[in-house]
């Protein structure tokens, strides 16, 4: 009656989210075309070869996925303690010992430690919150905040705001989609607009004379964990106007090239803003080739890009809610909401609606730690995928009997 | 969902909320682009060709210009410079690291070309900072030997080229210089309203034919567009060319200027030749002249200031603006409007030598008159200043005046050169307008024989004496091929009288003792008028020396006039100017004979005519009359009855 299993479970591939798989396929294509692109008119032969580089680990990360897919995601979160606390030292070491580049310590063993912290605290928090009759009680709350904030602070501390910062919504929204009581959400929501408030604030009254001199050194003190240029960014952000020439230069590139775009763009390896250098070299590639994109496929390339961003959160989304348990579920939400904020924060402050943060685009930007850890997220997603099949096909079996 | 208890999951409203939500803030992304790449995309656009992009006008080639026999008196000679590309040399860092660059790449090239560099440090940043896409002319108008030493030395990507630029030459030199003109170097003319960011220096004329003509010589300037990268480096360059600028094609003739100006010898004057048929200019020079050589690229500011300074004004262009009373060369006009007012050609006056009105006593040249019973022509054949006089009050200041500016005197001709002046025909409501004074009749006798307040250029005489061949057209001068023949006026003039203004002409070169028989030339018949007018204080002695020709009488070609200032008499001093443009216009040698049979004459009379120059005794103040105060005719042929003699001569036209 029914077919014999083939050897380690590679039937069960037939249960993969295929929308997820195309849309992840698809970005991670548009990615490599990109990442040659922006990088085709540079002197340097590395940089022109980077592509190449990206489409590699492309590939690795989808045979890798397919592996992980295959393996059951409720062993492998057995394991998220232990690559938590592995994600943690590496961020302390990162401290000490990380290389610098651009003003901040992000790297350490040629990799970025801060984005593998990220898939790891998504792991650890859908083991928490998704073990079996947990009640939802105020020292969970604490728990997952506790776990949220290590990793954060240690990004913080690099420093790295942006990466820093997205910690909260993917906690928030695995918090949002568990069984936590409305009232606690209510609750949490108040104390992170608050708190946001008083940063802007302070962050504000700092660099205006016209506040007293002590309010301006307590303002300084509640924002000490920020840098100077972050301060700088985000000023720049909520008054766009500033200083167009020094740090609003990107913002106004990147503006200029998206809308130079056009409906259609200027075509394939035609994006002057990036030719020419107005669109930073160091950045073209990872941070910025949004605006790389979207100069020269105009606005038919971003609105296709976004369509695929929309597929691919759905379907993640699709495969938590038909997850077999509850874990399954917030993994899926953690992983679409760190996909979901990496590539809304890079787009948006490329076309001028937020302020400009170090968030690569998810699959399309270049970065070897970010694709790694996204590859390692997406085989989970997909194991979640696998299992709820597998599952599906048994209870049928079951009924059947 | 099936065998779970749902109280272990989530509230599946969370769910779906959190995509509804991540649906939302997509669509809020897509709309912000659409806003961006569609709805303002033209000014994104506009705001990245603004910062990237760098227009540039490059001028045309002049047209060249030539005579009417299609000798070069304008053309353009490659200058070699050598250039530098900044963003080959350019280095990372500081502006001052490329300026560095740059200037020890000048200093390396310096070495090895041998020859001293023309730009320093400060040229260098400024080019950085205010040229840069552009290439920088390290050293203009190298020589040969440099050229081809460093064409050896350079390879693609070595950052320096060769760059030619046009230099304006002029082969005609200084008989040319006042009407060719020069340039001087100048942003080219933007088409269509556009601003460019950068300009290569291009000609624009400065005078001359090349000032009037410049738009016809200059051509459409063609342009350059640059994409600049981030740091303001030239990335790429797309073309649009120059539309050059045509030739010309003068009525001149090189050989008559040539002549024309040998003739003069650097004194002081101009001659003008004309075609009476048409209106054509034949020759137009004036001396002394200047070397158009000296003028380019830029005219060396101790140069210009010599010019300027030079008591001679060689920048003054004499043919068109210098202002001359003409003397008698005036008297056909008067004789034409006589005859016209209805005089009779058989009009006579008795000459005793003087002329007396009121107070006025004006001398006739020959000292004791020439005789009784003069007529008309041979009151033009003598130059009889109390015929004129006698004349001019019979027929009144109007009358004179409104045939002398029908003649074109008093107006611009109209020829396409800068600088040209109206001259002036005096009336009455001109003296009370300038000197508070009435019209008299003294100033109407002074009229008569060219003195007093009239004043005309060489070109406005020119033109009378084309008229007066032509039997009546006035002809706007035309100085270059592709201007239409355009007749100023016709004036109705019976052959009658020009057959006695004429022939008094003829008679002046042609009679027996002419004052005017300087400009005769074999085989040829030549009809002329001479003029000697005095200028300046009376004791001073200064005479303007003119001499209005045309030739051949039978059938005129060519009208020609000629003033020398400060020269002796119009007979002496202008009238061998008149003949050696004559003899090189109709290829006559220079007969030594006739030359030697008038020589001893010559001397008698260079050695009276100061005797006879009389002047003009008047009780009447006319130091008010400017240039021309106390004037008389002088006439150096002074035989009173010889001069009767060749009236049956003349010949009927």
């Amino acid at each position: 009656m029914t077919r014999k299993p083939l050897p380690f479970g590679i039937g069960n591939l037939r249960y993969l989210n295929w929308f997820t798989l195309a849309s992840m396929v698809a970005l991670m294509a548009i990615g490599v075309c990109y990442i040659y692109s922006a990088n085709a008119f540079r002197a340097s032969q590395r940089l022109q070869y980077l592509f190449i580089d990206q489409a590699r680990l492309s590939m690795l990360c989808i045979v890798g996925g397919f592996t992980i897919a295959l393996a059951d995601y409720r062993t492998l979160l057995k394991f998220s303690p232990a690559f938590y606390l592995g994600a943690v030292v590496l961020l302390t070491c990162v401290i000490f010992f990380g290389t610098s580049r651009m003003g901040a310590t992000r790297w350490i063993f040629g990799i970025q430690p801060s984005e593998l912290a990220k898939i790891a605290t998504i792991m650890a928090i859908a083991r928490f919150l998704g073990r079996h009759g947990a009640a939802h009680d105020t020292w969970d709350l604490v728990f997952v905040g506790l776990v949220t904030a290590l990793p954060m602070i240690l990004v913080v501390l690099e420093p790295d705001l942006g990466t820093a910062l997205v910690f909260a919504p993917v906690a928030a929204a695995m918090l949002f989609v568990s069984r936590t009581a409305t009232k606690t959400l209510l609750t949490l929501v108040a104390a992170a607009v608050l708190a946001a408030a008083v940063v802007l604030a302070s962050v504000a009254a700092e660099g205006n004379p016209a506040v007293p001199a002590p309010l301006r050194r307590a303002a300084a003190g509640a924002t000490s964990f920020m840098g100077n240029y972050q301060k700088a960014r985000l000023l720049d952000f909520v008054f766009p106007d500033r200083d167009p020439l020094g740090r609003g230069w990107n913002r106004r590139q990147s503006m200029i090239a998206v809308g130079s775009g056009g409906a259609f763009g200027k075509g394939f390896l035609k994006g002057d803003q990036n030719i020419l250098g107005y669109i930073p070299q160091q950045v073209s590639a990872n941070d910025f080739i949004f605006s790389v994109l979207a100069e020269e496929k105009g606005f038919a390339g971003s609105a296709f890009l976004l369509v695929c961003y929309g597929i691919l959160l759905l379907s993640v989304i699709a495969t938590g809610g038909a997850a077999p348990d509850e874990s399954g579920r917030l993994l899926c939400v953690g992983v679409a909401t760190l996909v979901f904020c990496h590539a809304f924060v890079n787009i948006g402050m490329t076309i001028g609606i937020l302020p400009i943060t170090g968030m690569p685009l998810p699959f399309v930007s270049y970065g070897r730690t970010f694709l790694a850890s996204l590859g390692l997220a997406f085989g989970l997603v997909q194991g979640v995928a696998v299992r709820s099949g597998v599952q599906k096909k048994r209870n049928k079996v079951d009924n059947e009997h | 969902m099936t065998g779970r208890k749902d109280d272990s999951r989530g509230p599946a409203w969370r769910l779906a909320g959190l995509a509804v939500a991540m649906t939302l803030a997509l669509c809020l992304l897509g709309r912000r682009l659409y806003g961006l790449q569609i709805e303002e995309s033209g000014a994104y656009s506009s705001s990245q060709l603004r910062q990237s992009v760098r227009r540039v006008l490059i001028p045309a080639t002049r047209g060249r210009i030539f005579d009417r026999d299609g000798v070069c008196l304008a053309d353009n000679r490659p200058s070699y410079c050598i250039a530098l590309f900044i963003e080959d040399l350019r280095r990372p860092g500081d502006w001052s690291n490329t300026v560095n660059a740059v200037d020890a790449k000048i200093d390396e090239l310096s070495l090895a070309l041998g020859i001293s560099r023309q730009i320093g440090r400060r040229e260098i940043a400024s080019h950085i900072h205010s040229r840069l896409p552009m290439p920088l002319l390290a050293w203009q108008d190298i020589d040969e030997r440099t050229l081809a030493l460093f064409s050896e030395m350079v390879t693609p990507n070595s950052g320096m080229d060769v760059y030619v630029q046009p230099e304006r030459v002029y082969p005609g030199g200084a008989a040319f210089a006042h009407l060719i003109g020069r340039v001087g170097r100048e942003k080219p003319e933007a088409p269509d309203g556009e601003t460019p960011h950068y300009d290569i220096l291009g000609m624009r004329g400065r005078d001359g034919i090349e000032l009037s003509r410049n738009s016809h010589l200059s051509g459409k300037a063609g342009g350059k567009l640059i994409t600049v990268n981030v740091s303001g480096f030239r990335h790429s360059d797309t073309n649009r060319p120059s539309i050059p600028g045509r030739d010309l094609r003068l009525t001149v003739a090189s050989r008559l200027q040539n002549a024309a100006f040998a003739a003069l010898g650097g004194r002081r004057g101009a001659v003008v030749a004309l075609d009476p048929r048409c209106g054509d200019v034949l020759a137009l020079c004036s001396s002394p002249s200047f070397d158009p050589a000296k003028m380019t690229p830029r005219i060396p500011a101790d140069l210009w200031k010599s010019l300027v300074s030079d008591p001679g004004s060689p920048l003054l262009n004499r043919a068109i603006g210098g202002l001359y009373p003409p003397g008698s060369t005036f008297k056909p006009v008067v004789a034409l409007a006589a005859l016209r007012h209805g005089v009779p050609a058989s009009f006579t006056v008795d000459c005793n030598g003087v002329y007396e009105l009121g107070g006025m006593r004006l001398k006739c040249a020959a000292s004791y008159g020439h005789g009784p019973g003069i007529d008309l022509r041979h009151a033009i054949a003598v130059s009889c200043n109390p015929y004129f006089c006698t004349l001019g009050v019979k027929i009144g200041v109007d009358a004179i005046d409104d045939f002398a500016r029908e003649a074109g005197l008093g107006a611009k001709t109209g020829i396409s050169l800068p600088g040209e002046s109206a001259g002036l025909v005096p009336d009455d409501a001109w003296k009370r307008r300038t000197r508070n004074q009435g019209w008299r009749q003294g100033d109407t006798a002074n009229l008569a024989i060219g003195q007093g307040f009239l004043l005309a250029t060489p070109l406005q005489m020119a033109s009378v004496a084309a008229l007066i061949a032509n039997g009546g057209t006035l002809y706007r001068p035309r100085i270059s091929l592709d201007e239409p023949v355009s007749a100023t006026r016709v004036l109705e003039l019976p052959g009658r009288h020009l057959d006695v203004v004429r022939g008094g002409m003829f008679d002046v070169v042609n009679g027996k003792r002419a004052g005017g028989r300087r400009a005769r030339v074999r085989g040829i018949s030549v009809a002329a008028k001479t003029g000697t007018a005095e200028y300046g204080p009376r004791r001073n002695r200064r005479k303007h020396t003119w001499m209005i020709a045309f030739a051949p009488f039978e059938n005129p070609e060519i009208a020609i006039a000629a003033v020398i200032e400060d020269g002796e008499s119009g007979g002496l001093t202008a009238a061998p100017v008149v003949a050696s443009v004559l003899r090189e216009y109709f290829g006559v040698e220079e007969a030594p004979d006739e030359e030697s049979e008038d020589s001893g004459l010559s001397e008698y009379e260079e050695q009276n005519a100061p005797e006879d120059a009389e002047t003009q005794e008047t009780t009447e103040t006319q130091e008010g009359a400017g240039t021309t105060s106390g004037t008389t005719e002088t006439q150096e042929n002074t035989e009173g009855a010889g001069g009767r003699a060749p009236l049956e001569t003349g010949g009927e036209p």
